[in-house]
């Protein structure tokens, strides 16, 4: 999850505020129109050096801290500055970033990882210690570091350096799946000593030149980047909240590239000078029911629910077609996703008889919702006119963006969530787990924890994907969420532009401009 | 004999029935009048005669106006003429109720003022003042925000609003008349206090009484209409006016009439609320109630 209390909120406050919104977010695009400075012309035959990419802000609060990152501008500025031993390509993919190699002892507890000869933007080379440093800094309680979740399981006081280049990470238990975890954009790699992030020094491709919070941060590129000096000379990440004044910005120049076009823009941003980036993506926002509940601790009542979804309404209507069925299940791009089960659809003949046999008949509930996740408000209204046709009644309660996250998610029965792209197992350790953050479905399942510890403990890719399967066909039946489908990640850059590949993780290629370059 | 047309205004009906003919038969009355009559028709006969339910989904969100959907789709693929039908009726009546309610508060806490201890008065128009200082779209917000949008909370919340400016004109319309020898004369009497305000007060003020209801009804329509652009307004899939301007507006580009009806709606409303009382205070102040030509 997004810690989606504020991320959420934020991106859609400007609905609320409209006009304010759009207000503070044409400020900073006047101050943008002036030319643009680039810096030194050592690369030429480019003539342009400077890429500006605008995408929704966070306002005062926004971060150079990766691990409290929220809002899009937050994550596209410190992927730029920092990196993690493992990342993920477009498709989903896990793939080494500052690990050379990372390698499990047969039992899946302790993990080898060999490191890139990297430099910090400081000059410094990387080091094991740097690793081991910062993994010691996210698991201390006190710097509240998003990264201790993914790193939960690292057992920190037999964790060692071998060399210089290489460490040994030791793991409560067996978890074959850690480099997945070893991925999330919070865990990231910072120089020995490192407590604060106003002066953030990484080893990305980008160095931090300027920054204002809620306005821009400005960034040169780094000269011994260890991929390789980016082609992108200067790099400027715009804070542009409003979905419409980020359109605008992109088609009168005064942004290059631009992340998330609502699916409602996406006929507007066909015009000349433009190009749309669109991927497939793990991003849902999904309507959810709490499994200890009322009339929702019935399985039969949750899986007539899930029958009264019209998906492929919701893709068309919701989503602009921008988007692709779900399965009631999240990560559809991982390799161990279910993808044999059938595609569940909509069927209020099926439904009735469910609800019938769990004696709701004519049930009547509420649904809170807000405009807090990209197409959660549209899909909720769409949903309770589609319910009618089994003759339950769906009453919306509509949250201001603000409250929802706080007063109505995760205290209502049944509610809307939104929820980023994750590899399966860090999903399902975020949503369903024992210990899960965001157990919105009160899922509690034995059989089901046992599997998914299989799974982890089992060194053979075959056995855990079937595991895995198996853990994820129990969710299809008898879980509390309805997954009608996944929004694609669209953006739209100058059609100048090349080198960005979309990707299924986040916007603008998982904001990684290494490539990027102007005709 | 000329000092004030509350006054002056008999406590028949043909006051009120000789000021309404006077506001329709100058231009600006007349053409104001027309367009509140415009859209309260669309208002009172749009339900009967829309062509689909305001839920269902007819087409691909933002389709251009076809046989099927006449004013073409909104955001989600509803047809936009249905919800315009549709969205006119709780909007005139969430308005309507609050400024009854308003009234109803106000107009009696007004009247009373004016009748009793000079106290009462004083702290009265203390708090009316404090409340009235503050911004009406804030006291929405909050009061909204606090109790969560519905119809009926945005009634209570107009009310809230309104109340206070409805005690203001109440009052100071019934002091003028309180302070008349008949009314004293009244109380001297020995009549009750419901029957002075019956039978002196309520006879004389509600000439200008009836004009601001009619002030405050739009104004509590452009209020509700604000408040669900805002997002404030009840849940979906309720097709106010307001609301669908704030559901429309991303994809005003692709398909303008989803907005630019129901801001017309609105605009219409305002504008000939405005022209009518504008016309209204100008013949009263002129002082041609009554038997004036």
């Amino acid at each position: 999850m997004e810690i989606p209390s504020v991320e959420m909120s934020r991106r859609n406050l400007g609905k609320v505020l409209a006009f304010g919104a759009v207000a503070a977010a044409t400020s900073p695009l006047l101050a943008a129109c002036g030319p643009s400075t680039s810096g030194g012309s050592s690369s030429s035959g480019s003539s342009r050096k400077t890429l500006r990419v605008g995408a929704t802000g966070g306002g005062s609060s926004e971060t150079l801290n990766p691990n409290s990152a929220l809002s899009e501008t937050d994550v596209a500025r410190t992927a730029q500055i920092f990196e993690g031993l493992t990342t993920f390509d477009p498709t989903g993919k896990v793939v080494n970033r500052l690990a050379e190699s990372v390698t499990a002892d047969a039992s899946g507890k302790v993990w080898t990882v060999r490191l890139k000869d990297a430099t910090f933007h400081s000059g410094a080379k990387l080091t094991a210690a740097d690793v081991l440093y910062s993994f010691t800094y996210m698991l201390n309680p006190k710097s509240k570091a998003d990264g201790a979740g993914p790193l939960a399981d690292v057992d920190l006081k037999n964790c060692k350096k071998l060399d210089d280049k290489t460490v040994s990470i030791a793991l409560h238990r067996p978890n074959f799946l850690f480099p997945t975890l070893l991925g999330e954009r919070s865990v990231v790699i910072v120089p020995t000593g490192t407590t604060t992030f106003d002066k953030p020094v990484g080893t990305g491709p980008f160095k931090l030149v300027s920054f204002r919070p809620g306005d821009r941060a400005k960034f040169a590129s780094f000269e011994q980047y260890h991929g390789g000096a980016p082609a992108i000379g200067e790099l400027e990440i715009i804070s542009i909240d409003d979905p419409k004044a980020r359109m605008n910005a992109l088609s009168s120049g005064v942004v290059d590239a631009i992340a998330e076009v609502a699916p409602q823009l996406i006929a507007t941003a066909t015009g000349s000078g433009v190009k749309l980036l669109q991927a497939a993506s793990g991003s849902f926002s999904t309507q959810y029911m709490d499994m200890t509940k009322g009339p929702f601790t019935d399985k039969r009542v949750r899986q007539a629910m899930r029958l009264l979804a019209d998906r492929k309404q919701m893709i068309s209507n919701a989503l602009f077609g921008a988007g692709d069925l779900g399965n009631d299940l999240s990560s559809t791009f991982d390799p161990d996703y279910a993808s044999g089960l059938a595609q569940r659809t909509y069927d209020p003949d099926q439904a009735k008889s469910l609800l019938k046999a769990a004696g709701a008949d004519g049930l009547t509930v509420t649904l809170h919702t807000s405009d807090a996740g990209l197409a959660m408000l549209e899909s909720s209204t769409l949903y309770a006119a589609q319910a009618k046709a089994a003759g339950v009644t769906v009453n919306l309660h509509k949250w201001s963006t603000s409250d929802y996250w706080t007063r109505a998610w995760m205290q209502q029965p049944f509610a809307c969530s939104h929820w980023g792209g994750r590899p399966l197992i860090s999903h399902l350790q975020l949503s369903v787990l024992p210990g899960a953050s965001y157990n919105e479905t009160q899922w509690n399942n034995p059989t089901f924890n046992g599997l998914v510890a299989d799974a982890m403990a089992s060194s053979d890719a075959g056995a855990r994907h079937d595991k895995l399967v198996a853990a994820q066909t129990m969710l299809y039946d008898e879980g509390g969420y309805i997954v009608w489908g996944f929004a694609k990640n669209v953006d739209a850059t100058v059609s100048g532009l090349s080198g960005i590949t979309p990707s299924a993780i986040r916007s603008l290629g998982n904001y990684d401009f290494r490539g990027a370059r102007f005709a | 004999m000329t000092l004030s047309p509350a006054v002056e205004a008999s406590p028949s009906p043909k006051g009120a029935r000789s000021l309404v003919w006077t506001v329709l038969r100058q231009p600006q009355g007349a053409v104001g009048a027309l367009m509140l009559a415009l859209v309260a028709v669309v208002a009172l006969i749009g339900p009967l005669v829309a062509p689909h339910d305001i839920r269902t989904v007819v087409g691909i969100p933002l389709a251009h106006p076809s046989h099927a959907a006449r004013l073409g789709t909104d955001v989600l693929g509803r047809d936009v003429l249905s919800r315009v039908l549709n969205g006119g009726l709780t909007l005139l009546a969430v308005a309507i109720s609050a400024t009854l309610l308003a009234y109803l508060v106000g107009a009696c806490w007004g009247m009373a003022v004016s009748l009793r201890s000079s106290a009462l008065d004083v702290v009265s128009i203390g708090v009316v003042d404090v409340l009235l200082s503050l911004p009406p779209l804030v006291i929405g917000l909050v009061l909204l925000a606090g109790a969560g949008s519905g119809n009926v909370t945005i009634a209570l919340a107009l009310a809230v609003i309104q109340a206070p400016r409805v005690f203001r004109i109440v009052r100071a319309a019934s002091r003028e008349v309180a302070a008349q020898d008949f009314v004293e004369a009244a109380t001297a009497r020995g009549d009750s206090m419901w029957s002075v305000v019956r039978r002196d007060i309520l006879a004389n003020i509600w000439t200008p009484m009836l004009t601001d209801f009619g002030l405050r009804v739009t104004s509590s329509v452009i209020l509700f209409s604000s408040l669900s652009f805002l997002g404030l307004g009840a849940p979906p899939p309720s097709p106010d006016w307001g609301q669908m301007i704030s559901e429309n507006q991303i994809g005003i580009v692709t398909q303008p009439w989803g907005v630019v009806v129901p801001v017309v709606l609105i605009a219409v409303l305002s504008v000939g609320t405005n022209l009518l009382t504008d016309t209204f205070s100008r013949t009263m102040n002129n002082g041609a109630v009554g038997g004036g030509r």
